[in-house]
């Protein structure tokens, strides 16, 4: 029998500062990049404060013991951010700092595109569009079993293009799914170009509110924001709801930010001495 | 392989017994024995018999509407929290439309899910939409798949049992509704990887499953009053498939013809023609299904004759292969013996 842990939201990240987390959050993403000579650090920095928010206040996880019962799942269905889960991750205690120079190389357990088969990641997410699904499902036998425990799917706005989701979406409000919570990251960029331009998925909020969720419209950069909603969300009242993050590509590094062409950034030591000297003042040694 | 003659219900003159809603009931009693399963349908619930379950068991059982990709995501779903979910729709609609979920949500993490895809290949009536004659050709190249090819009430009824104890993703086709009783409920039993002999013979092996068997045995008898003797292998196990009892039985004829509720390319008799291969077997051989063309909107008898399926043009294939393909005349007293297969007009109204 494993030991009975009490699981805390953010773990032994908790009662640190986010600030800090969030810098070492972005150091692992550099890292993992720089190991790999490249990675989708674009996404990994505009989804920064919202995992953030997640992974070191909102999860009640166990990096002990990946299949405790008692966790809340977290389910990455744009399963390329994967670097962003790793280094939230990491900085938990649950995966070793060494795995952060594997990143998508050969036999690394930290695959470019998360799979199940890395332990402690949920769902295989590369085939955009059926997380949501897995989601509803894991929030279904959540109900029949009476847990505690919430689901929470991370999702793409390039995602929403997918039929699936729609699917998704109206089960999950046909069926109340209100331990149900998912985060859409809207940076509005697809591999073609701006998603408005290439198949326009606005109205999103009204769509979702019409499919029967509570939604919240947020700054996703913005980590007031995030943490107010990610509050806002816990308590259920019948129907699953979705956060709604808006986001900017490459957040907060100069050469990145806002930028249309960095879905798969080409990466080395130099470009993370230079990011890391915009979020630092001292040049992104430890103060 | 095992050699079952004696649990042959049909001698080519007798009525067989039918059963109702074989794989329902078997499913509903599963759900009594385990609190573990659950039931997912995208719509056609009574169709897919699912309704026995629903009755008895509602809060486990989950209607999905129309949305057959998100079916499958959400059973794989519940199956990562120990649920133990059968998803069952028409067998065209589970495998086409959600046949990356399939993949990707299912197979790939090697989840615990039952799909179920009724009404195969020429059992249904629908036309090219309805009719699935390349599931089995899509599901065999699936990574960690079982596939059963349900052939009567028997297997219909072991099924939902021989699923469930079963760990990993598995894909059982089946006919729905009335179903004969060819194989006697008290000798059979439904194994993975394993072959059925059901007659033993040395001019043609005729090698089957699913709704096929029950012409094959028709076969077999037309071919026996005109002298010539046939083995009938049943293949219920798809995959894994019983390659020694193949090799075996291929090897004890002269020549080796299949059969197909589905399209010759992928399905039973590709998976045949490889394991002789594999296994150096070379003998005459053909393969009798739906040729590389859509079936139409039309009755199962109808189908049946025009994909050259029925008892006596299987008969007449055997005697063809054996014969160097040449042309033969069909003798005046070949006629399909015993009872017909089921109509699916006939299994609607039911």
């Amino acid at each position: 029998m494993a030991k009975q842990v009490t699981l805390i939201p953010g773990g032994k990240a908790a009662n640190l500062p986010l600030e800090d987390l969030l810098l070492d959050y972005k150091r692992y993403i550099f890292q993992m990049s720089e190991a790999a000579g490249s990675g989708y650090i674009a996404q990994g920095l505009c989804s920064a404060e919202v995992m953030a928010g997640l992974f070191f206040r909102t999860l009640r996880l166990d990096p002990q013991n990946f299949e405790n019962p008692d966790r809340d799942r977290f389910l990455l269905s744009v399963g390329h951010y994967a670097i962003s889960v790793y280094a939230a991750m990491v900085k938990l205690g649950c995966y070793s700092k060494d795995l952060l120079d594997t990143y998508s190389f050969d036999d690394s357990i930290f695959e470019m595109i998360a799979t199940e088969t890395t332990p402690g990641i949920e769902i295989s997410g590369g085939a955009l569009g059926q997380g949501l699904s897995r989601g509803v499902g894991v929030a279904l036998a959540g109900k029949l079993k009476n847990a505690s425990w919430k689901t929470y799917v991370y999702m793409s706005d390039g995602e929403m293009q997918e039929g699936q989701v729609w699917e998704a979406a109206m089960v999950a409000g046909n069926h109340k799914l209100d331990n149900l919570i998912t985060i859409v990251d809207v940076n509005g960029m697809q591999v073609d170009g701006r998603i408005e331009d290439v198949s326009n998925i606005e109205p999103l909020a009204d769509k979702w509110k019409s499919f029967g969720w509570n939604v919240v419209v947020i700054n996703g950069n913005n980590l007031n924001e995030v943490l107010t909603s990610l509050e806002m969300v816990q308590q259920p009242n019948g129907k699953p709801s979705i956060i709604i993050a808006n986001t900017v590509m490459g957040n907060g590094i100069s050469f990145l930010h806002g930028k249309t062409d960095v879905h798969y950034v080409k990466w080395n030591k130099e470009l993370s001495d230079k990011a890391l000297s915009e979020l630092t003042p001292a040049g992104g040694k430890k103060a | 392989m095992k050699e079952i003659m004696n649990a042959v219900m049909y001698n080519g003159t007798n009525e067989l017994e039918k059963k109702m809603k074989s794989y329902g009931n078997s499913l509903a009693s599963l759900g009594e024995k385990h609190e573990d399963v659950v039931c997912l349908t995208a719509d056609l619930t009574s169709i897919l018999e699912v309704d026995i379950f629903r009755d008895h068991f509602p809060n486990r059982f989950f209607p999905m509407g129309m949305a057959e990709q998100n079916m499958i995501g959400t059973a794989a779903g519940l199956a990562q929290e120990n649920q133990v979910p059968f998803a069952s729709t028409f067998a065209c609609f589970l495998t086409r439309r959600g046949y990356d979920q399939i993949v990707n949500s299912i197979a790939y993490p090697q989840l615990n899910v039952k799909l179920t895809g009724l009404m195969p290949g020429i059992s249904s009536v629908g036309g090219a939409s309805h009719q699935a004659i390349d599931d089995i050709a899509i599901m065999r190249a699936v990574p960690n798949m079982k596939i059963i090819d349900l052939a009567d009430a028997t297997e219909s009824a072991i099924a939902p049992q021989l699923a469930y104890e079963t760990q990993g993703p598995v894909y059982i086709r089946l006919r729905r509704g009335l179903l004969p009783v060819l194989f006697d409920p008290k000798q059979y039993k439904l194994e993975w990887g394993q072959s059925y002999l059901l007659r033993k013979g040395t001019d043609v092996c005729i090698v089957t499953s699913g709704l096929m068997t029950e012409n094959a045995l028709a076969a077999a008898m037309i071919l026996e009053r005109n002298g010539v003797s046939a083995s009938v292998l049943h293949v219920p196990s798809i995959k894994p498939i019983d390659e020694e009892g193949i090799v075996e039985a291929a090897a004890s004829c002269r020549a080796v013809l299949t059969l197909d509720n589905h399209s010759i390319i992928g399905g039973l008799g590709s998976a045949v023609a490889e394991v002789l291969m594999d296994h150096k077997v070379s003998r005459p051989f053909k393969r009798l299904g739906i040729p590389d063309q859509y079936g139409k909107a039309a009755s199962m008898a109808y189908l049946s004759r025009l994909f050259e399926l029925d008892p006596d043009q299987i008969a007449h294939n055997s005697v063809a292969l054996l014969e160097g393909n040449k042309k033969i005349t069909v003798s005046a007293n070949w006629e399909p013996g015993g009872e017909k297969t089921t109509g699916w007009e006939m299994e609607w109204k039911n």
